[in-house]
């Protein structure tokens, strides 16, 4: 496809692509691509598509992918068109030549995804580039080192485990390890460290290409980039940079939720005027008001108790979680926070909850307080008996957990006491469905004493939960 | 109006606001195909900023209408002057039915911004600013005149835009807008300026300062932004700070010299503290490198 001129079927495949990747793209908007493009064919027919299909900041990383994979010489609609293939491998040879979006140093090779990361820039005497990095092609198992691109998925179905298993073997996470315990010892300036991170940024962003055009020639089709939508990608494989993805998506939904009020009204002092109450006061009256009634809506969960899992499988979605709670919590007359591991522990006043530095504090207070292996029927058990007796009968219980127990006893009787106590308890599980039967699992025999079970697993799961129970 | 992204900047930049180029072109394509634009971004990147220099340079009245919760259609769209309507059936001699005709005419009619915008003869430049500080409402009933730029008033009927407003929504990501709306817009996220783009911005804003001062400020500037702060510092704010440094009748940045002139950069004690914390780690990196140097 040439970024210069799109026609019609190729700016269908795109729109096809970004659809499938979770991205919503209406007729309306395809029409104004088309409108702009007869009316400036001077200009750059990216600038046109990112103009009118980007309506949100968060999906414009997707687009530049799904956009890189089509223009990428080896995309694998095109490999059955002879036509095309001649094209490609014109273009191909254009870009090894002058090199990928023109840096000579991010060359796309002619090779079955095949990147060679030439990043030492001449006269770069910088000892973040002083790392020179193997050949992917070889990497990934084209030749034959170190295994193929289904034995790395044999071994890791996360994409960013799997990107984080090939650094491994390129030998980069020691060298990695290296420079965050020299930066920890005040040995590298700020400059250089940057440009570490800048290169590591840039290295996890052309395995991940590889990778997904790896998918696409296997699966051959673009339901696989959902994995790597902002909306879809699991919670816990967000990088440190993009957290703040999730942060702003979780303080938005806050928001959101935050302005909707319940639909059962009060009688109050003041508040908005209740016209039948009044009417009939008039009625008693002779037809004469004596006293204004007021009205204001009701919760409806007047008290909220949040119960998270923090050990190491589930802490990323506990945060979120937490974040979430901390972002609503006005919304409710009383809410609580717990943590658990095998011991439960509250936190609801801990000033860091709301705070970027909540993901580090939460991996030291389960160093303190547990051993670090899941007790869900120890957990319930000393919730039972220490907090239930202070909580209302109105009440709603999130548990974050995945159910994962170690083996240990279930002591179903103690969420039975809890259920019996509150009004609600709702389970968020962060495994995937098809592991809620798994040896270890426990969900199955808690399930029973819940009011639902959901699968909340990214963001979007979050936000169907959120409205769910909160609205 | 302009021809072309490098017109539309260039107009921009005559009238003290630079925009880079990808930038200026989803803009050029939101005004070419009279589409609303939607601006997001952190908070004093120059969202507001935009839309008057595009007023200014296209020569168009801005209308604005600023955002807050409980912002009601009585506000933001017409209201009925009451007072005035009153006062007409006390002295009102006529019958009835004239009465009703007359007291729902134009003359009690009380435009507010958005109705003002599409009842303008000439084209203006409609800014509805901080739209995620509105209510869901509020924003659903954009809708209609995003879309066909015309509104509805039950008592009178429906008003088309007579010439075509130029219509520029902020957003500071509080809340999720709809993907209604969104669909209806050009989305352009503005982020905080590259350094030569700064240093552009404060030669332009303050030519008193020596461009070695300058210099170093928006250095200095771009290595807080990279910091893990609540509020980072906004483009008032680095100039703001590059006055005071003159003012202090400082020529260069000196890292041990900038106490009490941080609270000008940032907002939050915790911030405040995360900076000074860092300060003393460049101080140090500076002292090293001139030692080996």
């Amino acid at each position: 496809m040439n970024p210069q001129n799109i026609n019609g079927w190729q700016l269908l495949k795109l729109i096809y692509a970004l659809r499938s990747a979770g991205m919503d793209i209406t007729l309306q908007q395809i029409q104004d691509v088309l409108n702009a493009q007869a009316l400036f064919p001077d200009l750059e027919e990216k600038a046109i598509l990112e103009a009118f299909l980007i309506t949100r900041h968060e999906d414009r990383e997707l687009f530049h992918l799904v956009y890189g994979l089509l223009n990428s010489p080896d995309n694998f609609h095109e490999e059955n068109n002879m036509a095309q293939n001649n094209s490609s491998l014109e273009q191909c040879n254009q870009m090894e030549q002058t090199g990928c979006n023109g840096n000579v140093h991010q060359g796309i090779g002619t090779g079955r995804g095949g990147i060679t990361l030439l990043l030492q820039a001449p006269g770069d005497t910088c000892q973040a580039s002083s790392f020179q990095m193997p050949d992917l092609q070889a990497l990934i198992g084209l030749k034959g080192f170190p295994g193929t691109v289904d034995e790395i998925e044999e071994q890791e179905q996360n994409l960013e485990k799997q990107i984080r298993f090939i650094l491994g073997q390129a030998g980069f996470l020691t060298w990695a390890n290296s420079m965050e315990l020299a930066k920890a010892r005040g040995r590298i300036a700020e400059p250089e460290w940057e440009k570490f991170e800048e290169y590591k940024r840039y290295w996890n962003q052309q395995i991940r290409q590889v990778l997904l055009q790896e998918r696409l020639d296997k699966q051959n089709k673009w339901e696989v980039l959902r994995e790597v939508n902002w909306r879809y990608k699991p919670l816990n494989s967000f990088s440190a940079e993009e957290t703040g993805i999730v942060h702003q998506a979780l303080r938005k939904m806050g928001k959101t939720l935050a302005v909707r009020p319940g639909l059962r009204r009060k009688k109050a002092s003041r508040g908005k005027i209740n016209v039948s109450s009044l009417l009939k006061e008039m009625v008693r009256g002779g037809g004469k008001i004596f006293q204004l009634r007021y009205e204001t809506p009701v919760l409806k969960h007047p008290e909220l108790i949040v119960l998270c899992d923090v050990s190491n499988s589930v802490a990323p979605f506990s945060q979120s979680l937490l974040y979430l709670c901390q972002k609503i919590r006005f919304k409710f007359r009383k809410v609580r926070l717990f943590l658990f591991i095998d011991a439960v522990w509250e936190v609801t006043r801990e000033p860091w909850l709301d705070t970027e530095e909540s993901q580090e504090e939460i991996r030291t207070w389960g160093r303190k307080h547990s051993s670090g292996f899941s007790d869900y029927g120890k957990v319930f058990k000393d919730f039972a008996l220490n907090v239930l007796p202070e909580l209302s009968s109105q009440g709603t219980v999130l548990i974050m957990g995945d159910g994962r127990s170690n083996f240990r006893p279930a002591q179903v009787e103690y969420l039975q006491s809890i259920q019996e106590k509150v009004k609600h308890i709702y389970w968020l599980n962060p495994l995937d469905p098809k592991d809620w039967h798994k040896a270890d699992n426990l969900i199955n025999e808690y399930k029973q004493y819940c009011t639902q079970v959901f699968p909340c697993r990214n963001i979007n799961d979050l936000w169907y939960i959120s409205k769910r129970i909160f609205t | 109006m302009w021809q072309s992204p490098k017109e539309l900047t260039n107009a921009l930049e005559k009238n003290g606001y630079i925009l880079d180029q990808d930038k200026g072109t989803t803009l050029f394509l939101a005004l070419a195909l009279q589409k609303p634009c939607l601006i997001e971004g952190p908070a004093g990147v120059g969202k507001t900023q935009l839309a008057l220099a595009l007023a200014r340079s296209a020569g168009y009245k801005l209308i604005r209408l600023q955002c807050y919760e409980g912002l009601d259609l009585s506000k933001a769209l017409y209201e009925w002057d009451y007072a005035k309507q009153l006062l007409r059936l006390q002295v009102g001699n006529s019958n009835w039915e004239e009465l009703k005709e007359s007291i729902y005419g134009p003359e009690f009619l009380l435009a507010r911004p958005l109705l003002q915008a599409v009842l303008a003869k000439e084209p203006v430049v409609l800014l509805i600013d901080e739209l995620d500080k509105s209510d869901e409402e509020f924003e659903s009933f954009l809708l209609e005149l995003l879309a066909e730029f015309q509104v509805t008033i039950p008592e009178v009927g429906t008003f088309k835009a007579q010439s075509h407003p130029l219509v520029l929504l902020t957003s500071n990501n509080t809340r999720d807008l709809s993907e209604a709306l969104r669909r209806r817009c050009v989305h352009l996220y503005l982020e905080y300026p590259s350094l030569e783009q700064e240093m552009k911005i404060l030669e332009e804003k303050c030519p008193e300062i020596t461009p070695n001062l300058i210099q170093d400020v928006c250095e200095f500037v771009a290595k807080v932004r990279k910091m893990p702060l609540r509020k980072l510092p906004s483009v008032s704010e680095s100039i703001d700070f590059a006055r005071a440094l003159h003012q202090l009748q400082q020529k260069t940045l000196d890292l041990k010299e900038l106490t009490g002139t941080l609270s000008i950069l940032l907002k939050y004690p915790s911030d405040l503290a995360k900076l000074e914390e860092r300060l003393k780690q460049w101080q140090q990196e500076a002292t090293r490198k001139s030692s080996t140097a």
